[in-house]
Formats: structure tokens, C-alpha cells, sequence
């Protein structure tokens, strides 16, 4: 049981390639911490420096506090989770969960007494005896987290554990994470790319794009308080849709008037916020589920578009829109009346929406 | 009908395929057969237009041990010793080279890679007199010794080695590390079990290569009970006229080891590829 602190951390390849730049993050004792971000954005790398697999550049990391900037990957006790599983071809699966242990000269019934403990709780007691390569991918993929679990270490380092299994695997997968989290009372890092599993599975979430943090935070929070842009864009699926346009003042009520196209009229409280902005252009998001479907084009802040594509999901059905100058995507009930090439009449519910700074890209209200 | 059409043409392209295996493997083994019955002809049947001994003659196995001049089982056990220690040696130096090229970080690595690997560019003849010149030295003129060293590193072997286990991912060396293990437990626990398909491709090249060696042998040694068998082989010739009855005799013997190895060697090569427990 530790907290993992990462102090002003950047990491410089060979080649001036600077993955990581100036990242400052904490994760609590107990936490489930998600890393999340585009490819390359250098989850994989913090990772790999928390694990001592990778060298600091700058900064430093401390593990329950100790820095252990200098301390090698045996000793910081932490145990990783790797994306090819990285099992032992020629060792049975109660040998590879058992190395570990041996080199740490635990005794033999001590050994025996975990590994079958870890079999016990991933269920692998029937395949303690087989070779990997007989195994499936998700069988795998536990053999590998067993290794993890018998050794009991202050944090487990996950590194996209789940994304070489298929779709059904990988969501029973992340449910039994979940659970283990919860039974085994440990820190655990998660580095993934992709946002569904960021937003079940972590405790809070740290988004990050071109090595730097965006925001850290509970992902609900990070759903409906996006600090920009790319976070906003990045989380939820379907993902937001941004409309560019400007801010404009009309008999004291401000609207976000969308280039050439519709308009729509803003909440009062937003006001403060957005004064110094009439008459500039701002993005103006909303999500999906935002987005509703009426009878006919009444009222406030009304649209009508295009509809171009029908997705049903079953629960629910996506709309894929076009306003005549911008595509969008709406998530409305699954029994609603419209066709493909159909105009379909809408409505914006402004509770939840958002206006960015297009220089900046941060969120104004 | 498509489809009944593709099982004809692969059941026939598989016959084809295997009748040419079977010629090749035919043609192979017809001088070894050969060789066989000549072992088992009287001297005077030898160069006869039949291939078959009127008589077998099994003693002249037995002959061959006794022959007047001719060490048999002393060269015989030399050849087998002296391949046993080359394999050994150059086996185990060129995987630890290989582990360090392959596996290991360390400044300057593959230029010195790349320079090791010149020095096959150089033909063995070249280095027969530099090596005889650091045996004098030494002091391992004809010694078994004198012949096992100057093979006991090889950078045919390094580069084969290193190859095998560049393509070990590297995650492995990765998961070992956080288990706690040493750059020798990688090496021994981890990067060598799995490399069992070039060690074993090695051990083969190597012990046959060696145990059919001729110069070397033939420039170290001077006392005849020192001999290995192809140098051995040749004293059969000259001292003792052409007995060729006897020599197949000798020969045929000779190849056993080279055969057993073979075949044991061929098993753990199927036994050894085993993938899976990275995806990839
Ligand atoms: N060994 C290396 N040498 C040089 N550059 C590297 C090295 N490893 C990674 N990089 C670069 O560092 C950046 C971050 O890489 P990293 O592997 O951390 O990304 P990631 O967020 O894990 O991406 P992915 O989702 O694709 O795994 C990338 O631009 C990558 O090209
Ligand atoms: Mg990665």
C-alpha cells in the first residue's frame, strides 16, 4: 500500500525527443489512477518511469515516500501488467507466477500457498500446469496478472493489459480488475488509449495528450467539466460536437450564433463569463445526449438538420446530422420517427454545454 | 466442384513433392549404402561390379581394432572428446556473447559487433599460422587441449545466436527485471531456454564441423595417440596399403556419433519451438 507521487517528471529520448514534459502527478494510497490519452502521448513512458524501466530525464517519482529515482525496478516493489502479457513461453503457468518469488527466495509452501491463492481468485486453477501457448488470450492475460498479485506489491502497473483480447473478453476482463481492485486494497496505475475503459475502471483519471497532463480528475467531473478542449473532445463516445461561431449581444440576451447557420440563445449564468467575448468567435459543444428530438421546430434554441445516418444501439439510436454546413451527431430514443434523408426538428439543452476559446482551446464556461 | 478441384491439385503437387524428396534422399544415401556393403566384402571382393559381399564378413569390424599401427579407439575417442569440448565451449561462449550483443546495453555495442563479425570475412587457413604460432606459446603443440581452444569461440555462432535472440521480445527481459531476476537469471532462466532452436541448430554445426576437422588436427598433432579420426583415417591408407574392406569398416563406425546426435538433437529441435507466451 502506497501513494505514487510524480514530481515535475520529463523524459527526454535519445534524439531530443522529449515524451514527457513536466508532469507533476499524485496518486493516492488504495487509488485506481487511469492514464489515458491519444497514441504516443507518452502514457506508456510515465509508466515505464514509475516502473523503472525507463530512466527520469528530470524530476522525480517517490513510492510511499521514497524517491526511488535511482532504485531498480526489483526493489521499488511494484509489479507490471504488460500489453503482450510477456509470460514466460517455457515455464508452466504455476512457474511463472511463482519466478518471482523464487528469486526472492520465498520458501516452497509459502510459494505454493500464493500462487494457488492467485489461481483461486482469477480462477487459473485448472491450467496451473500448462504451458501459455495453450492458453487463451484472456487465460493469458490472467496468468499475467496472477504473477502480478502473488508478490502483494505497493502498486500495480498496468499497460494496456486488455487491449489484444476481443471486445466480450476485454469487457469481462475489466470488470474483473474492478473487482480485484476493490478485493485487493492496492494503488493501482492503468495506462490505456481508450476512454470507456479510463471512465469504468478509474477511481480518477489523468487525461494526457503530447506529454503533458490536460486535467486529473473523477470521471464524471472530467465528463461534465472538461478543462478544454481536447478533453471535452477526448471523453464521452460519441464523442462532443463543437460548432465554430461567435458570441452575440441582442436586447441584453446573449447567443452563440454558429457560422452561417442556426442560432441559439444562452444561459443567463454564463453571462459573467462570457461578456468579454461578444462579437469574438468561440467553439460552442455540446453532447449528444444533449440533443433531443421534438415534433416540430418550436421554441428555444430549436434546429433543424439533415439526417444522414441512423445508428440504433438498441437502448438508443445516434442520429449522424448535417445542418447544411456542419455534421453532428445526436443520442436520442431509439423509437423516434426519422428516416434517412429526412429533416429532423431538434432541440439543444444548454444545462450541460460548453463555449472554448478557440486561441486557447481552455474552457470558458 | 471447386473445391474437389483444389484437393486434386494439392494431393498431386504432394506427391510430386514427395517423390522428388525421396530421389534426393535416395541419391544421398546410395554412397553411404555403398559404403556399408564394401565394409562387409573381403579385400580381394572390393572394386567387384556387385554391390553385394558374397559372404558378410562382421569380423572385419572387429578387425579394425586390431590392425597393426592404427589406434582405432584411442582416435576415435580423441575425435569424439575433442568435438564434445569445441561444441560445449563455443556453444556456451558464443550464447553469452550473443545474450550481451542481443540483450544488454552498453556503449559502442554494435560497432563491436559489426568488428567481431569482420573476422569471419577471414578464411580458417589464414589463422592456422597466427594460431599455431600462440599454441607454440602456449605450449599446447600437440595436445587435445591445443586443438580444443582456438575453437572455442566462434563468431559464426555469436552472429547465429544473437539473431535467435533479438527476435525474444523484449518485454520478457522487461518482466524479469520487476521479478527480481539478475542479468545471469535472465541469461540462464529466460533468453537461453528459449533459445533452445539455435542452440541446438549450433551444437550440430558445431560438433559435426569439428569432429570432421582435418588441418588443424593435421598441423597440431605428431604422436599418433593423439590423433583425431580424420587424420587417423588417413594414417589407414598409407600404412597399411589399400585396405579399403577395413577402411569403409572404420568410416562407417566413424559416422555413428554424428548420426545419434542427429537424431536426438532433431527431437529437441521440434520440442524447442515453442511460442506463445507473448502476442505479437
Ligand atoms: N525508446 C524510444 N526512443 C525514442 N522515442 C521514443 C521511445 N519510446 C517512445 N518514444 C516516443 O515517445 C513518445 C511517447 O511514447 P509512449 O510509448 O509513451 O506513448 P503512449 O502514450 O504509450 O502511446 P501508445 O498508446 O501508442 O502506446 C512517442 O512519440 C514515441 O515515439
Ligand atoms: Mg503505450
Amino acid at each position: 500500500m502506497a501513494e505514487v507521487i510524480v514530481k515535475n517528471v520529463s523524459k527526454i529520448y535519445p534524439g531530443d525527443v522529449k515524451a514527457v514534459d513536466n508532469i507533476t502527478l499524485e496518486i493516492r494510497d488504495r487509488e485506481f489512477m487511469v492514464l489515458v490519452g491519444p497514441s504516443g502521448c507518452g502514457k506508456s513512458t510515465t509508466l515505464r518511469m514509475i516502473a523503472g524501466l525507463e530512466e527520469i530525464s528530470e524530476g522525480e517519482i517517490l513510492i510511499g515516500d521514497r524517491v526511488v529515482n535511482n532504485v531498480p525496478p526489483k526493489d521499488r516493489d511494484i509489479a507490471m501488467v504488460f500489453q503482450n502479457y510477456a509470460l514466460y513461453p517455457h515455464m508452466t503457468v504455476f512457474d511463472n507466477m511463482a519466478f518471482g518469488l523464487k528469486l526472492r527466495k520465498f520458501k516452497k509452501a509459502e510459494i505454493q500457498r500464493r500462487v494457488e491463492e492467485a489461481a483461486r481468485i482469477l480462477g487459473l486453477e485448472p491450467y496451473l500446469d500448462r504451458r501459455p501457448k495453450n492458453l487463451s488470450g484472456g487465460q493469458r492475460q490472467r496468468v499475467a496478472v496472477g504473477r502480478a498479485i502473488v508478490r502483494k506489491p505497493k502498486a500495480f502497473l498496468f499497460d494496456e493489459p486488455l487491449s489484444n483480447l476481443d471486445a466480450k473478453m476485454r469487457v469481462q476482463m475489466r470488470t474483473e480488475i474492478s473487482k480485484l481492485h476493490s478485493q485487493l486494497e492496492t494503488t493501482m496505475i492503468y495506462v490505456t488509449h481508450d476512454q470507456t475503459e479510463a471512465m469504468t475502471m478509474g477511481d480518477r483519471i489523468c487525461v494526457m495528450k503530447d506529454g503533458h497532463i490536460q486535467q486529473i480528475d473523477t470521471p464524471l467531473n472530467l465528463y461534465d467539466n472538461p478543462t478544454n478542449l481536447f478533453v471535452a473532445g477526448f471523453i464521452g463516445m460519441p464523442p462532443m460536437n463543437f460548432f465554430h461561431g461567435i458570441v452575440q449581444s441582442k436586447d441584453k440576451k446573449l447567443y452563440f450564433k454558429e457560422e452561417n447557420g442556426f442560432e441559439v440563445s444562452l444561459p443567463k449564468r454564463w453571462n459573467a463569463s462570457i461578456e468579454s467575448y461578444i462579437d469574438k468567435a468561440v467553439i460552442f459543444g455540446i453532447r449528444p445526449e444533449d440533443i433531443i428530438w421534438q415534433s416540430d421546430a418550436v421554441g428555444e434554441n430549436a434546429i433543424e438538420a439533415k439526417v444522414e445516418v441512423i445508428e440504433p444501439m438498441g437502448a438508443e439510436t445516434y442520429l449522424y446530422l448535417n445542418t447544411n454546413h456542419h455534421n453532428f451527431i445526436a443520442r436520442v430514443d431509439a423509437h423516434n420517427p426519422y428516416k434517412v434523408g429526412e429533416k429532423a426538428h431538434l432541440k439543444l439543452c444548454l444545462e450541460k454545454a460548453h463555449l472554448f476559446d478557440p486561441a486557447t482551446e481552455k474552457t470558458i464556461t | 466442384m471447386f473445391k474437389r478441384t483444389m484437393r486434386c491439385n494439392r494431393g498431386l503437387r504432394l506427391l510430386i513433392l514427395h517423390m522428388t524428396l525421396a530421389l534426393i534422399a535416395t541419391t544421398l544415401a546410395l554412397p553411404f549404402v555403398w559404403m556399408l556393403f564394401t565394409s562387409l566384402k573381403r579385400l580381394d571382393e572390393v572394386g567387384l561390379e556387385s554391390w553385394l559381399p558374397e559372404v558378410f564378413q562382421w569380423h572385419n569390424y572387429a578387425d579394425v581394432f586390431a590392425m597393426k599401427g592404427i589406434l582405432f579407439g584411442r582416435w576415435y575417442w580423441n575425435a569424439i572428446y575433442v568435438a564434445t569440448w569445441v561444441t560445449f565451449l563455443q556453444v556456451f561462449t558464443s550464447s553469452l556473447a550473443a545474450f550481451s550483443f542481443a540483450r544488454l546495453k552498453w556503449r559502442g555495442r554494435d560497432t563491436v559487433f559489426l568488428l567481431y563479425l569482420a573476422t569471419m570475412m577471414l578464411p580458417g587457413l589464414v589463422m592456422m599460422i597466427p594460431n599455431y604460432q600462440i599454441m607454440i606459446n602456449l605450449g599446447l603443440v600437440d595436445t587435445l587441449s591445443g586443438l580444443i581452444l582456438p575453437c572455442a569461440f566462434s563468431a559464426f555462432g555469436t552472429f547465429l545466436m544473437r539473431q535467435f535472440m533479438l527476435s525474444i521480445p523484449q518485454s520478457l527481459d522487461e518482466a524479469a527485471e520487476i521479478d527480481g531476476a539478475s542479468k545471469w537469471t535472465l541469461f540462464w532462466n529466460v533468453i537461453l531456454p528459449l533459445s533452445r532452436p539455435a542452440l541446438v541448430t549450433l551444437t550440430i554445426f558445431t560438433f559435426i564441423g569439428n569432429y570432421n576437422s582435418m588441418f588443424w588436427p593435421l598441423v597440431m598433432m605428431k604422436t599418433p595417440a593423439r590423433y583425431t579420426l580424420p587424420i587417423g583415417l588417413m594414417a589407414f591408407e598409407s600404412s597399411r596399403g589399400q585396405q579399403t574392406n577395413l577402411l569403409m569398416a572404420a568410416v562407417a563406425m566413424s559416422v555413428i556419433p554424428m548420426i545419434l546426435l542427429f537424431v536426438f538433437m532433431q527431437k529437441q529441435l521440434v520440442k524447442g519451438i515453442m511460442l506463445g507466451g507473448v502476442k505479437g
